[in-house]
């Protein structure tokens, strides 16, 4: 069966009579999937796939759970978030894996939103906004990740955390504002 | 900006595993099935359902609160200390009803589209719709009879009837409280019965107003601050005269419900019949 053709909630919900479908389902988010959880933590190539093979098969478990008003991309990512943290939990260590997973599209548009202004090489500046970003509270990062990195929208990012639209604006606001403070002693400027 | 997400293949990205094929072979391997519609349907109206109970607790709790607050000048003691906090805030209560409010946010965060709703919001519905309710509880009695079992049961927790004894009945001291049995058209004497099923005559004085002697009617609490007759230990002079009705008992205050429950008042046939008796005795020798 051709999935290609068929939006991811109308795949979810044929997917409860065709596991095939499911498997498409599964193509389609592996690799965005992947992304993300190197983003949440540092985990070894057989860790992630364990992980993501955990994750689709709870998804699937829990299809009948899929709300059709949410997006079912915020709705895995939920699921995604969830499983990677309380995988986490049971490690003792918990190194943090965005420092190898920042784009230069993704790094220009954090930096073009915290308005970071030196002459000075890409590879500082990028070196010193990642680490930035993991000073902050991992609230802040989480919110940091998706809008930034996984270019969600504030109603994404409050289905995904499960917290309130206004709660996000609040924490995204917080978390730039921490950030520029973090570039600012590094002695990058901002308008 | 989504768009941007199916162009974001990134170099790093590994080479891809075919994840979906070991996710179908686990499936098939150990049967797994998705979990049906309507165990989600059940958990989900059951959050509401302990949402909503929730809120009718919190309810009962304002109604406690109220009771509390509204008589809390019956057993105002005349020198307060700092270990009568207890008996005249209602702790217990707003402890209770801050716990409800707690759980019907954990409750509402735990439906499907919960978490949407921020904490001041659930707290602001909570207080509203528990405040009307505890209100009409009021009204009705509940907080009484609640705060009569809360008084039965929850150490540090006192019976408000009790207490109000404890602050107006001491004779010998000036105070007396209690039920009006009978009281004259003149308004010039009536009976009481104190707390402890005691009758008195009661004398009123020149510097009554007349709003205190309006307060004197048949069946009603009174306190009374004044003395002891010296020749007459059964007469009481009374001075000033409060108004001293629990309020709030709604239903709970017919006699007959209130013995039905066992929540106090002794009243019986025979006793109201023997004080007529004896009150006929004082004014028209049989």
């Amino acid at each position: 069966m051709d999935t290609t053709a068929y939006a991811d909630e109308e795949l979810a919900r044929l997917s409860l009579t065709d596991k095939q479908c499911f498997a498409g389902l599964v193509d389609r988010y592996e690799a965005k999937l992947r992304r993300y959880i190197r983003r949440l933590g540092k985990f070894s190539t057989e860790d992630e796939d364990d992980l993501l093979q955990n994750i689709f098969i709870k998804t699937y478990q829990n299809l009948n759970a899929f709300d059709t008003s949410l997006r079912f991309s915020s709705w895995v990512y939920r699921i995604t978030h969830n499983e990677t943290i309380s995988y986490m939990r049971h490690r003792t260590s918990r190194p943090e894996g965005h420092v190898e997973y920042m784009t230069d599209e993704e790094f220009n548009n954090l930096a073009s939103d915290l308005d970071i202004h030196k002459e000075v090489e890409l590879k500082e500046i990028r070196n010193t906004v990642l680490f930035a970003l993991e000073s902050l509270d991992k609230k802040y990062q989480d919110i940091l990740v998706l809008k930034y990195f996984e270019y969600k929208s504030y109603e994404e990012i409050s289905d995904i955390l499960l917290i309130p639209p206004g709660t996000v604006a609040i924490r995204l606001s917080r978390a730039k504002e921490q950030m520029k403070k973090i570039m600012n002693t590094k002695g990058y400027t901002h308008a | 900006m989504h768009n941007k997400e199916n162009n974001n293949q990134h170099e790093y990205d590994p080479q891809p595993l075919r994840i979906s094929v070991l996710v179908l072979q686990k499936l098939e391997m150990r049967k797994y099935i998705p979990t049906p519609k309507a165990y989600f349907v059940l958990r989900n109206t059951l959050m509401w359902v302990l949402a909503l109970f929730s809120i009718l607790f919190g309810a009962f709790s304002v109604s406690g609160i109220l009771f509390r607050m509204v008589n809390v000048f019956q057993v105002f003691p005349s020198s307060p200390r700092f270990g009568h906090v207890f008996d005249l805030f209602p702790l217990f209560w707003m402890l209770l009803f801050g716990l409800f409010m707690y759980v019907t946010y954990l409750e509402v965060r735990r439906t499907n589209q919960g978490y949407k709703y921020h904490l001041s919001w659930i707290a602001g519905l909570m207080l509203a719709v528990s405040g009307i309710l505890g209100i009409v509880f009021y009204c009705v009695g509940v907080g009484f009879l609640l705060d009569k079992a809360a008084a039965r049961y929850v150490p540090f927790n006192r019976d408000i009837e009790v207490m109000q004894k404890e602050r107006w009945y001491n004779p010998e001291q000036g105070f007396l409280v209690g039920e009006v049995l009978q009281a004259e058209e003149k308004k010039e004497m009536f009976v009481l019965r104190d707390p402890e099923g005691g009758l008195w005559d009661v004398l009123f004085t020149a510097g009554l107003t007349d709003d205190e002697r309006d307060i004197v009617s048949e069946g009603h609490m009174i306190g009374i601050k004044g003395m002891i007759h010296e020749k007459d230990r059964k007469l009481f002079i009374a001075c000033r005269i409060v108004d001293a009705e629990i309020q709030g008992k709604g239903y709970f205050l017919s006699p007959r419900i209130r013995v039905l429950l066992d929540i106090g008042s002794s009243t019986n046939e025979r006793n109201s019949e023997d004080i007529r008796m004896t009150i006929c005795e004082g004014v028209r020798p049989l």
